[in-house]
């Protein structure tokens, strides 16, 4: 009987093997010419400054970050739905670092902005890239409250790819939902928004969890995301209270960026 | 984690990331690990069950333990001997997709900084290149940490060295060690906006972090730096990464 079981458990996780990381998390884009971008969140508020550090990625690659050459690096607005906005070109200036402040990028034009991709152009012909994309994989820079400082956290997702000025989603997404468990035990008194985007070209749904104080598992309002559309999910947790929460959907990685804002401060990770 | 002027957290959540690879849910042990230079030594600090959530902060901690600004919390299904030649190689709490992972930072009296940890013994010998693009302006304190882990417990000494990207200038050699927390003030150096900072360490590889401190209090930054792959993706990223490398290191050491 022992033998049975454990057959059946072989059997068991092996079908879950071939179900769920049967296809890598993301696709490598169609065209061998074309530049990765993570998806970034954007915070624009009276609450919130959201800035970009922008980095001459492909002198860093081919090891000369004194760019003599001048370039430009495209910056595409997208709203919750993911429908693109606008493009904004910025010129690389020849320093080592230029902080974006993206409020002025989208002021006037495109202030329903919620995310942004950062294109370089394509290195190829520069380098052999040995079958490699370009990445940005970024660093936003969120500054809440006008504190000073700024919470960095780093590109979530290799969200999508542009050539010959057509954008690609990159990511995947299953046959079969699946729950991702948030690595982080929410502890009040705290606001947590949990930034999702949707890297896929489907449309995904979302259907949150929460275990309050270790009661039992409750389903929230489900949300749909377009593709490369975004939704921030919030939980309130009150003093000593702890909470759990998970997000059952078909991506492959469904990792929010986690903002949580306490006693006037604020901290931002990924899930 | 210790650093000077903050208290240190490690938030351990007993939850698989997903609902179908390692669905372990057996009680475990948790040790805390630290190296003496010669041996790592261990001790048992508590047990979890599936679904439990626990906080352990550096002032819980005794000082010997974090004479290095490092121990490892590590959950075990056996017991462990108090002293041990290597880290244990049993994973326990591990899975793919996504990676099993666990909440580290630092907090004051006012606020938090989290990182999603988790490392995975680094080579006893290997390199480190990096660039540090975490370096803010105003009332506000930037630190540059290095975290160094490896399966030997010795602690070795060695140096990172800090460049100018822009003009590859020489800035400063900085000691750092293997199994330790090492922090280094970068305040002294004058950075300007526009500088970006590129770090290389030959023999000592390690996960860098900018620290941010408001002068206040009131904010913390916490973000790790990426290594050279992580500029391109797909492909031989791994060759591409050796190619960025030495592409940097010969014009670098050439200073």
């Amino acid at each position: 009987m022992t033998d049975v079981l454990i057959k059946a458990t072989k059997i068991k996780r092996r079908a879950k093997l071939l179900l769920f990381i049967s296809k890598r998390l993301t696709k490598a884009p169609s065209d061998s010419s074309a530049v990765i971008s993570d998806l970034f969140p954007i915070r624009n508020s009276n609450l919130w400054k959201t800035e970009f550090e922008l980095l001459n990625v492909l002198g860093l690659i081919v090891g000369e970050n004194n760019q003599k050459e001048p370039y430009s690096v495209k910056f595409y607005f997208y709203n919750c739905y993911g429908k693109l906005l606008g493009v904004r070109e910025i010129d690389i200036k020849n320093v080592g670092r230029t902080t974006v402040k993206i409020a002025d990028l989208i002021a006037h034009k495109f202030e329903e902005a919620a995310t942004f991709a950062v294109f370089h152009p394509t290195i190829l012909g520069k380098i052999d890239m040995l079958g490699s994309y370009l990445a940005e994989r970024g660093y936003c820079g969120y500054e809440y409250l006008s504190l000073g400082v700024k919470g960095y956290v780093h590109g979530n997702l290799d969200a999508v790819a542009l050539s010959n000025d057509k954008v690609e989603p990159l990511g995947n997404s299953g046959l079969i939902s699946r729950y991702y468990t948030v690595q982080h035990c929410l502890r009040g008194p705290a606001k947590y928004e949990f930034v999702f985007t949707n890297p896929t070209p489907k449309t995904i749904k979302i259907i949150p969890n929460i275990l309050l104080n270790k009661k039992k598992w409750l389903a929230k309002k489900s949300f749909t995301m377009n593709s490369l559309g975004s939704h921030t999910f919030t939980v309130d947790v009150k003093e000593n209270e702890k909470a759990y929460v998970r997000f059952k959907s078909k991506l492959y990685l469904g990792r929010p960026v986690v903002f949580r804002i306490s006693n006037n401060s604020m901290d931002v990770f990924h899930g | 984690m210790k650093t000077p002027s903050l208290s240190g957290f490690c938030d351990l959540v007993y939850a698989s990331p997903n609902n179908w690879e390692n669905r372990i849910r057996r009680p475990i042990s948790l040790y805390l690990l630290w190296s003496n230079g010669n041996r790592w030594l261990s001790k048992k600090i508590s047990e979890m069950n599936y679904g439990d959530e626990t906080r352990l902060v550096t002032t819980d901690i005794d000082e010997k333990c974090l004479a290095t600004g490092l121990a490892l919390i590590y959950p075990s299904l056996e017991s462990i001997e108090p002293e041990l030649s290597s880290l244990p190689s049993r994973k326990v709490w591990y899975s793919e997709i996504p990676a099993w992972r666990n909440t580290s930072g630092f907090f004051n009296e006012f606020t938090q900084v989290s990182y999603q940890s988790d490392i995975e013994p680094l080579p006893s010998k290997a390199s480190l290149l990096t660039f540090h693009p975490f370096i803010q302006f105003g009332d506000v304190i930037n630190n540059l940490l290095v975290l160094n882990v490896t399966n030997d417990p010795n602690i070795q000494s060695g140096k990172i060295s800090m460049f100018n990207s822009f003009d590859k200038s020489f800035i400063a050699n900085l000691p750092i060690s293997t199994n330790s927390l090492t922090t280094i003030p970068l305040d002294v150096y004058n950075f300007k906006p526009t500088d970006l900072p590129v770090f290389y360490s030959p023999e000592i590889a390690g996960i860098p972090f900018g620290l941010g401190i408001a002068k206040s209090g009131r904010m913390l930054s916490l973000e790790h730096t990426h290594p050279p792959a992580s500029l391109v993706l797909h492909g031989n990223r791994r060759a591409i990464q050796g190619k960025i490398k030495k592409s940097w290191i010969e014009k670098l050491v050439k200073v």
